[in-house]
């Protein structure tokens, strides 16, 4: 099931800013490999989902991974052919905001040409440039 | 430490972002140079040397002597290094100065040595728990790393601190015996896995629940009300 939160306090949200770089998140925390955006984007839980799916696949279950983003943020949309007005549309779904910078998914126990396929399998699924990254490699 | 290496580097007068972002347009970039009985230091130091200089190490927790043009050489640890979030350019280093006969805390990375058993032979997955020991120890006794052999390690298995091979004369470990460091988990049964996400994906139309659900019925209520109006 693509990711959502449990709870939330308001059912909708403005649309906020995606403006500059990621400010957390930008380091590789908890495995050896990790998949970097290089964008800014929305990135909704069934795009996660299918990079999820994407890189189990790949590592045919060897390895671990983690996933370094959630979709917390809900966007809505109005149905076709209504007319502006009449209050905000209802919730079409969620999303992750993600920024430059960000690592979006991490990778260990598997070798670096493992990783680096199941990446590029997960970065196929994404709307964004992203980069294939390790840790204590910098740029 | 075996290593002790040299970087020059200018004092500087010019702090804050604008004028350091000038500094690194031309090649160069700030840093800091403190300890615990001196004023702070800054400084500036070009960019490529600190950059070749730490390609040459395995981690970042390397000693060296900054040599301040027309004052004073300061033998430093390199406490943090900035980097640029998408670039990986260092932006800042932090060094510390040292003083030879006071220990100091340091976090050392731990590498681990080997293909588990576990891996190898059951196809277990190896994790590494604990990346990094904090220690407090002399500056000359300072290593890049410490090596963990986990070629013995079998499914179930775990080593923990105290299996480290450390000095423990030489270093005091600022972190319990018993913390994992590695350790061999059974591989994933990924059929089962999907089998178990396909079910809950039927259930279709899924909302979170709000906070405050009284709330809202009351909110619903006036709404309708409004709507009426």
């Amino acid at each position: 099931m693509p990711l959502m939160p449990k709870r939330v306090k308001f059912r909708k949200q403005q649309r906020g800013s995606r403006k500059g770089l990621t400010s957390s998140g930008n380091s590789i925390a908890f495995g050896e490999y990790g998949l970097q955006a290089l964008d800014r984007a929305w990135v909704t839980n069934i795009q996660i989902e299918a990079c999820r799916v994407a890189i189990n696949r790949s590592m045919k279950r060897k390895g671990k991974m983690w996933i370094r983003i959630f979709p917390d943020k809900p966007y809505s949309k109005k149905p076709l052919e209504v007319r502006m007005g009449k209050g905000k549309g209802a919730v079409e779904g969620w999303v992750a905001v993600v920024r430059p910078g960000r690592i979006l998914f991490e990778i260990d126990g598997v070798t670096e040409a493992a990783a680096r396929e199941a990446m590029k399998r997960a970065a196929a699924k994404l709307p964004i440039r992203t980069r294939f990254v390790q840790r204590h490699v910098h740029g | 430490m075996k290593e002790e290496t040299k970087l020059r580097a200018e004092s500087r007068t010019e702090t804050g972002s604008s004028a350091m972002n000038r500094l690194r347009k031309r090649g160069l970039m700030p840093g800091v140079i403190y300890g615990t009985e001196k004023d702070p230091v800054h400084v500036q130091f070009s960019e490529h040397d600190f950059t070749q200089f730490l390609r040459h190490h395995t981690s970042e927790n390397v000693m060296l002597d900054v040599d301040v043009e027309n004052e004073d050489t300061h033998k430093v640890l390199i406490r943090e290094v900035q980097h640029h979030p998408l670039t990986g350019r260092p932006v800042h280093a932090d060094f510390y100065e040292l003083s030879m006969t006071r220990r100091v805390n340091v976090d050392i990375p731990i590498e681990l040595v080997g293909e588990p058993a576990g891996v190898t032979q059951q196809g277990g997955v190896l994790e590494h728990l604990l990346r990094v020991l904090e220690v407090e120890c002399l500056p000359g006794d300072i290593v890049e790393q410490f090596e963990l052999d986990v070629s013995a390690l079998e499914i179930g298995d775990r080593l923990a601190v105290k299996d480290l091979p450390v000095d423990r004369q030489k270093y005091d470990i600022m972190i319990d015996d018993e913390v994992a460091v590695a350790s061999v988990a059974a591989p994933r049964v990924e059929e089962e896995v999907e089998a178990e996400e396909a079910e809950e994906a039927a259930v279709e139309g899924a909302e979170p629940e709000r906070i405050g659900e009284k709330a809202e019925g009351e909110e619903a209520g006036e709404d309708e009300g409004e709507k009426k109006e």
